[in-house]
């Protein structure tokens, strides 16, 4: 093979990995998105695609049934969104602590529940049975040149995210629901006085929250790897939450913003590949990233409320 | 509910609700180990002996509970001043961890007399610590950004770092496992009980809740961070310079942690080791929840979770539970602790119900 056939090929599995790695992250994000919208930044969302990757993997592990373990994975994520809801709504918990609390609580029972089940080693189901969404090959696509190689041979959740995207846009912007729950969120008490149910409202959110970043610990577990581990999330929850963010909660755009993670992210593993360079320094460059992401939006939206005050005087 | 309780024993009730709610929330807690326990485990018997008296039933054993309070103390004071103005800087972890990656470079590439050598380790280390966890807080302060996902995210950065330095830095290539060499003997911290692995860094920890009591109570930075904590635009109003209030007790915040681990590496490990995280940071917030931002209340919250962890580590040796279903359980009781509402119902239902015994409302 020449140098230039080998730079070609990975440049399309780099390009192969952006969309993979950015599949979890357009789950955390809309998830993210819909609680922001419902009135507050959700930071257990770590915790919600921990728990769904975990269960749709034991689930899949002794029922073998694909149906039943994205059924079950999903429910486990509504619940935790839930109780998170119900935590910080009607018992009026911290939500950031208990936000906090639920991921280490996760954890917990990640590196618990495994051992306990298979008596293998602790937090990973490795070894066990499960079972693993296919890659689809799509007709047509596939069989275009460079198009194929990066766009075809994805998982059904890849492809579906795309539609999630839209569904969640019109969920927000298009239907009663959606200018409820942007009501509730953006204030409570006048939303309250034309008669929404606020409470009722914004656990409807949570329940959407959970079902979505769910299909993104599926993804996971039952896809990006064979197996289910304890930490195997690894930040993406937050990384989602910073997505959100930088994105002022729009779908569209969270789409492409998961995409440069997923750069970043694919960036950080073919380098690893490619090149001797130390992996662990490579691995911080996501987390680097949020923190400026981050900071950068705050930064800007600062700025732009100093000028809205200064026009009014 | 509230039937049986009446006159005197009522009113005990509402002058400590806020002891019994706690109460309530570690007996929920209990409450889900226990049938997570009874559902896992043929030998229930034997893991709530060792879990309740493990920790008691030798020196060695006993000497792992004050060993492992340690790290909890400094932890619990950092995540304790980080909470002192409302800040939920939780980078607490990765700085401990971190630390102990400094603390090994410094005790292998330095060389300084007996004695001086530990203490000079662990300033340095606060010093770090404390610059560390300035990031967050001073993101925050100068652009608003969320500080608690940069902490988090911080956490990750830290500990890809300390990763590097243990392979790239100091590790020791005879090793089979990822370890550093082992440091000289003058960069550990001595043994005070021989038996056990009693370090001279429980005096570090006495040494800490004893200026951070002192700091807080009696000092005027104390009062500005407190009153900051408590109402910023008042404290504003009365003339305390609030930005370096908070940046000053983020500061100390992280450089407890960075004590922390440098008395956790050069007390316990005599060598840096361990590739991934203790997670003692975030056990700091169930004990700075407990501990109600007060240094000695801090203490004893330590000590009982230290007692906890010994147990949990007994009940994973002798049976067939693992340790990590003590993190379970000091996440549940965080949550139930931090529900500000859990009983208030009842609270409310008493405190008619006294005020109408006392002839206060008659119509309900």
């Amino acid at each position: 093979m020449s140098s230039e056939m080998v730079t070609a090929t990975l440049i399309l599995s780099f390009l192969y990995s952006v969309i993979r790695m950015a599949t979890p992250l357009v789950y955390g994000s809309l998830g993210a998105i819909i609680s922001y919208r419902a009135g507050s930044d959700n930071l257990a969302i770590e915790a919600t695609m921990t728990i769904s990757a975990m269960v749709g993997c034991i689930t899949s592990i002794y029922v073998k049934s694909m149906g039943l373990a994205i059924v079950l994975a999903m429910a486990a994520g509504v619940l935790l969104s839930l109780f998170l809801a119900f935590m910080f709504l009607k018992l009026e918990a911290n939500c950031t602590m208990t936000c906090v609390a639920l991921n280490n609580f996760t954890t917990g029972l990640a590196m618990f529940l495994p051992f306990v089940l298979f008596k293998g080693s602790k937090g990973s189901t490795m070894g066990q049975n499960s079972m693993k969404f296919a890659s689809i090959e799509v007709p047509i696509l596939k069989d275009i040149p460079v198009l194929g190689d990066i766009f075809s041979g994805h998982s059904i959740l890849t492809y579906l995210s795309v539609v999630v995207v839209f569904l969640v846009w019109f969920i927000i912007f298009k239907t009663y629901f959606g200018l409820r729950m942007r009501a509730a969120g953006e204030n409570a008490e006048s939303a309250m006085s034309v008669g929404i149910n606020v409470y009722k409202t914004k656990m409807s959110a949570y329940v959407l929250t959970g079902m979505v970043s769910s299909l993104g610990g599926l993804f996971m577990s039952m896809y990006y790897l064979s197996w289910f581990t304890a930490r195997m999330v690894a930040g993406r929850g937050f990384i989602a939450v910073s997505i959100c963010n930088l994105t002022g909660a729009r779908p569209f755009l969270a789409l492409l913003f998961a995409a440069v993670f997923g750069a970043i992210d694919a960036l950080a593993l073919t380098l690893q590949s490619a090149f001797n360079f130390p992996a662990e320094l490579l691995q911080m460059l996501p987390y680097i990233a949020t923190i400026i992401g981050v900071t950068l939006v705050s930064s800007l939206e600062v700025k732009r409320q100093r000028k809205l005050q200064a026009q009014r005087r | 509910m509230c039937g049986p309780l009446k006159g005197k024993a009522r009113k005990t009730f509402i002058q400590n609700f806020e002891m019994f709610r706690i109460l309530t929330a570690i007996a929920i807690a209990f409450a889900v180990i226990a049938v997570l326990v009874m559902l896992s485990s043929d030998e229930a018997g034997a893991v709530t002996y060792w879990f309740i008296l493990g920790p008691v039933t030798s020196l060695r054993r006993f000497g792992g509970v004050i060993e492992l309070a340690v790290p909890f103390v400094l932890c619990g004071l950092s995540i304790t001043m980080m909470f002192q103005v409302n800040r939920f800087n939780l980078c607490s972890d990765g700085v401990f961890y971190i630390c102990m990656a400094f603390a090994s470079i410094f005790a292998l590439f330095l060389d300084l007399p007996p004695f001086i050598f530990p203490i000079v380790i662990i300033v340095l280390c606060a010093l770090i610590g404390g610059a560390v966890a300035l990031i967050p807080a001073g993101l925050e302060v100068k652009f608003n950004s969320n500080v608690t996902v940069c902490a988090l995210m911080l956490n990750y950065v830290l500990q890809y770092l300390g990763r590097y330095i243990l392979l790239y830095k100091v590790k020791d290539p005879t090793l089979t496992y990822n370890g550093s060499f082992m440091f000289p003997d003058k960069a550990t911290l001595p043994v005070l009980i021989s038996g056990t692995r009693m370090h001279a860094g429980i005096l570090v920890a006495v040494l800490a809740v004893a200026f951070i009591f002192f700091l807080l109570k009696y000092t005027k930075l104390g009062f500005a961070i407190r009153l900051t904590g408590k109402n910023s635009d008042f404290a504003k109003a009365t003339g305390i310079k609030v930005i370096p209030a908070i940046l000053l007790s983020q500061f100390i915040g992280g450089s407890l942690a960075g004590i922390g681990g440098a008395v956790e590496v050069m007390g316990i490990y005599k060598q840096f080791r361990i590739d991934t995280m203790l997670g003692y940071g975030f056990d700091g917030i169930l004990i700075a929840v407990m501990g109600k931002n007060n240094p000695l209340k801090v203490t004893v919250a330590a000590i009982a979770l230290a007692y906890l962890r010994q147990g949990a580590a007994l009940v994973n040796s002798y049976t067939d539970i693992p340790l990590e279903l003590v993190m379970v359980l000091q996440n549940l009781v965080v949550i139930f602790v931090a529900a500000e509402q859990l009983m208030a119902g009842l609270k409310h239902r008493m405190i008619v119900k006294q005020s109408a015994a006392e002839g206060g409302v008659s119509h309900v």
